[in-house]
């Protein structure tokens, strides 16, 4: 027997008979007192009665080896029941629903709860989930048909029609979710073709539509769900998924509990999940050191060296599908200017700026918004502006703004390596004569300013894409017509990029369209729209004790609790 | 009594209008679009836009918002969370227990280390248990209760491993052990200052006359010092302990977001970070009134020890 199936067995002995596990532990711990008064006088003195209190502690912790070791207490009140995995989440969920699921608190514990039609594995590809199989044999239809014997956690069967309800839920105006651009913005139209496939027609071709139904806008939920609990269903999701849906304690936990007519025979291996709200990133990093947490998400940037020398964490790194970088307008002088912002881009150290700011946190870019291990990237053919004081001066002098000139940078503030990015920048461009006045705004104050569009000279942000595409991080960023209030910050406009772009969108052979994506990646970059910083990293510290889950660039869509082990089985 | 009460609570009236329009256009001052902030900020279609601010009277002017939100306060209702999309009534009540059981367990922790400590202090002046006692409440007033809190995480949970640093646990023994550490953050930076309260009511009490009869008279100097010196020295120790049993209410936001309790404090910073206004407002609006009433409480209790203060109000 292992020493997970041991501490089953007790928490089953404890279960069936709680008074008497109790009893035990405490005639044990009766035993040593009388044990220890015999050899130590007056053991009730400050310290051996703190050693005495603390084994009380423990005695009454819950667990049946506390009397035997008192010297270390918290051992027991801390470590985790072998059957529940605890996951520790940065803040409180919105809501429990998939409409609502577009964070990174939400969608760990929704992707447990629910399914999508289709799932993304570790490379990025799609896989067939509730959907047995699928086609997209125009550029502007896709037809999905579903598996056979699927049923949600209540025991109904899963039906086409639940599947309409679950998409026009994430649709709904009244709900008003954050995922329903996803559908909207090609105009999608979805039908009944028979019981077990379904038609959805886009009015605008769109290449990264096929990604959409395997992230939470295309989870499927029972229709009586919708029906019968209406606004109230964020705090009653039900899906099909491995785990259902228990109790949340508003601000404090989330608990799930195996879903026993799971249709992936065996699976999963636990019989819990906790996820536990703590919003102080050192109190994370505590709890996965003590055990009391075994998966979390968002580290603090400085403790990231810390819990990679936890012994009992391995920490998971894996590059996002991200950009960090600094748009410059591309609109409007000085930046209008090729000269300018090609001059810019050879006065910045970006190596330097990677050593001694970013380090572990990214990667640097290679003079392209996509990541190399995305799908798409140029980032093979393509390389990072080498830092060239001279060269940048000479383009400078042959500029329209040989003299320099006044701008603003702005940055989100406070941020760890923004901000000193941001610096570094200012610092660099002096010698170009360039006076960069440093912005510093809120969240909420960038995200305005971007919906506004009304900055000045440079804005250092972040993107990421919710699909493994390159044209996640090229369409929304370099499109002409989404300049803001959409995201196209640096108000590029090229018409070979537009074309390019537009084309892939209608293009179903897959490697003439992945050359097109390179083609503009390639465009974009002799256009220096922006300074491109680095590719952020992801990190997952995942206790020793669990096995079974990869961290993937996509893992807010994953259902890692389908897949999780425990190590020693 | 019952007029001092009566009138404490209709000062209630115009104090809370004076709040709410306070917290309402303090809140609204903050930039940032609430309803972008609801859906995320990168992508949404400008139909689903103006759903979200219809829905949530974004659309309408900030003085018809006002008076729209006062006129749901009159009728109990505190309106819908931006962000989570439920009552706000519901969203407190939800939270409330654990903040209540956290303020006042770390009272009672507070109160016992504060009381003894005084006590002895002024029993045994300049000794070096009252130099530490000094140094004490020296540290615990001065470190802010995030930074008392890490060091206790850090000492407790991450060194020693003997106590739990995450959520509330699951009841009973559980909750108790779960609840132990904050406590102790919050009970010790209120300890320092009644610890000094208490040390010099009780040396200003053991200077009186009546004890140097109790002396006298040959008493035990345990009896001169429980039973005398601490029975008047008690009067500033309740009221001041009082009102910081308001303030317990103010540091528990601190506490909760570090120890992961979901309380009214952790509910309260997440829902400023997000421009969850009726969140912010319904929130700020209740721990006010409870601030209140507690105060008006401890005036009760003032009275009740102190009789000169229930007669006082006649004279």
């Amino acid at each position: 027997m292992t020493e997970r199936d041991e501490k089953r067995a007790v928490v089953n002995d404890a279960e069936r008979d709680p008074g008497r596990a109790f009893d035990q532990r405490m005639s044990a711990y009766l035993r040593e007192m009388r044990q220890s008064t015999m050899h130590r006088r007056g053991f009730l003195r400050l310290s051996a009665g703190s050693a005495g209190a603390a084994a009380l502690l423990a005695a009454l912790g819950g667990s049946a080896e506390a009397a035997t070791r008192r010297f270390a207490p918290g051992l027991w009140v801390l470590q985790q029941d072998a059957t529940t995995v605890t996951y520790g989440l940065e803040g409180d969920v919105r809501g429990l629903e998939p409409a609502l699921s577009y964070d990174f608190t939400a969608n760990p514990v929704v992707c447990q709860i629910s399914e999508g039609l289709l799932m993304f594995d570790s490379k990025g590809a799609l896989q067939p989930l509730l959907a047995e199989k699928w086609t997209h044999p125009d550029p502007l239809t896709y037809t999905y048909t579903l598996r056979d014997g699927v049923t949600f956690s209540d025991g109904s069967p899963v039906t086409i029609d639940d599947v309409i309800a679950s998409i026009a839920r994430v649709r709904d105006p009244d709900v008003a979710g954050p995922l329903a651009w996803m559908y909207d913005t090609p105009g999608a139209e979805v039908s009944k073709t028979d019981d077990k496939t379904i038609t959805i027609k886009l009015k605008t071709a769109s290449a990264l539509f096929q990604y959409v139904v395997a992230t939470t806008a295309g989870h499927v939920i029972p229709q009586a769900a919708i029906e019968k609990y209406g606004a109230d269903l964020l705090r009653n999701p039900i899906g099909t998924g491995p785990f259902k849906f228990v109790k949340w304690d508003a601000g404090s936990e989330i608990d799930l509990e195996k879903n026993p007519t799971y249709w992936q025979q065996g699976k999963p291996a636990f019989e819990k999940m906790t996820f536990k709200i703590v919003t102080e990133g050192t109190t994370r990093v505590t709890g996965l050191k003590t055990g009391e947490l075994e998966m979390a998400t968002q580290i603090p940037p400085d403790q990231i060296a810390i819990v990679k020398a936890f012994d009992n964490v391995d920490l998971q790194i894996v590059t996002g599908y991200t950009i960090n970088g600094i748009a410059l307008r591309n609109d409007k002088p000085p930046f209008d200017d090729l000269k300018v912002r090609q001059a810019v881009n050879y006065a910045i150290d970006l190596e330097s700026i990677m050593t001694n700011i970013v380090k572990d946190e990214g990667i640097q870019a290679h003079n392209t918004t996509v990541p190399p291990e995305m799908p798409g990237s140029a980032s093979a053919e393509l390389k990072p502006i080498p830092f060239d004081l001279d060269k940048a001066k000479q383009l400078m002098a042959e500029s329209s703004q040989p003299n320099g000139f006044k701008t603003k940078l702005s940055v989100i503030a406070p941020n760890d390596i923004w901000v000193p990015q941001a610096l570094a920048i200012q610092q660099a461009l002096k010698a170009l004569n360039i006076d960069v006045e440093i912005d510093q705004l809120t969240y909420a104050d960038m995200i305005t300013l971007q919906q506004a569009g009304d900055y000045e000279g440079m804005m250092l942000f972040q993107w990421g894409s919710d699909f493994p595409d390159a044209a996640g991080n090229l369409i929304p960023l370099f499109l002409s017509k989404n300049i803001p209030p959409q995201n196209n910050h640096a108000y590029f406009k090229n018409d070979q990029v537009d074309q390019l772009l537009d084309q892939s969108e209608a293009e179903l052979d897959v490697e003439k369209r992945r050359q097109m994506l390179i083609d503009a990646q390639k465009i974009i970059s002799d256009q220096q729209p922006w300074i491109f910083l680095e590719h952020y990293n992801w990190f997952m510290p995942m206790s020793k004790s669990l096995t079974g889950y990869k961290l993937t660039a996509l893992w807010y869509w994953d259902c890692f609790g389908r897949d999780l082990k425990p190590a020693s089985a | 009594m019952a007029r001092l009460i009566v009138t404490r609570l209709l000062t209630l009236i115009p104090m809370m209008f004076l709040i709410t329009t306070v917290v309402f256009f303090l809140v609204h001052l903050i930039p940032g679009d609430p309803a972008r902030l609801m859906v995320g900020g990168a992508h949404i279609t400008p139909a689903n836009l103006e759903n979200i601010r219809k829905a949530y009277r974004l659309d309408r002017p900030l003085p018809e918002q006002y008076g729209l939100w006062v006129s749901d306060l009159l009728h109990g209702n505190l309106g819908k969370s931006y962000r989570q999309r439920t009552d706000v009534r519901t969203l407190i009540l939800d939270r409330l227990p654990i903040t209540m059981k956290l303020s006042v367990f770390s009272f009672i922790i507070s109160l016992a280390i504060a009381v003894p400590l005084g006590i002895i202090s002024a029993a045994r002046r300049n000794s070096w248990l009252d130099v530490g006692a000094t140094i004490f409440a020296l540290l615990g007033a001065s470190s802010p209760v995030f930074f008392t809190a890490i060091l206790l995480i850090l000492i407790f949970s991450f060194r020693l491993q003997w106590l739990p640093s995450i959520g509330a646990g699951d009841g009973g023994w559980d909750e108790f052990v779960h609840l132990l550490l904050p406590s102790l953050t919050l009970g010790i930076s209120l300890a320092a200052i009644t610890t000094r309260i208490t040390r010099s009511a009780m040396v200003e009490a053991l200077t009186q006359d009546y004890i140097e009869t109790a002396r006298a008279k040959g008493l035990a100097s345990r009896s001169i010092v429980l039973k005398h010196a601490l029975r008047n020295a008690l009067v500033p120790i309740v009221t001041v302990a009082g009102l910081q049993f308001g303030f317990l209410i103010v540091g528990a936001v601190l506490v909760e977001q570090t120890f992961g309790l979901g309380g009214l404090g952790s509910l309260l910073i997440q829902a400023v970070q997000v421009r969850d206004y009726p969140v912010v407002q319904g929130a700020t609006i209740f721990i006010a009134a409870l601030f209140i009433l507690i105060n008006l409480g401890v005036d009760v209790l003032y009275g009740v020890i102190d009789p000169r203060v229930r007669y006082g109000g006649r004279a």
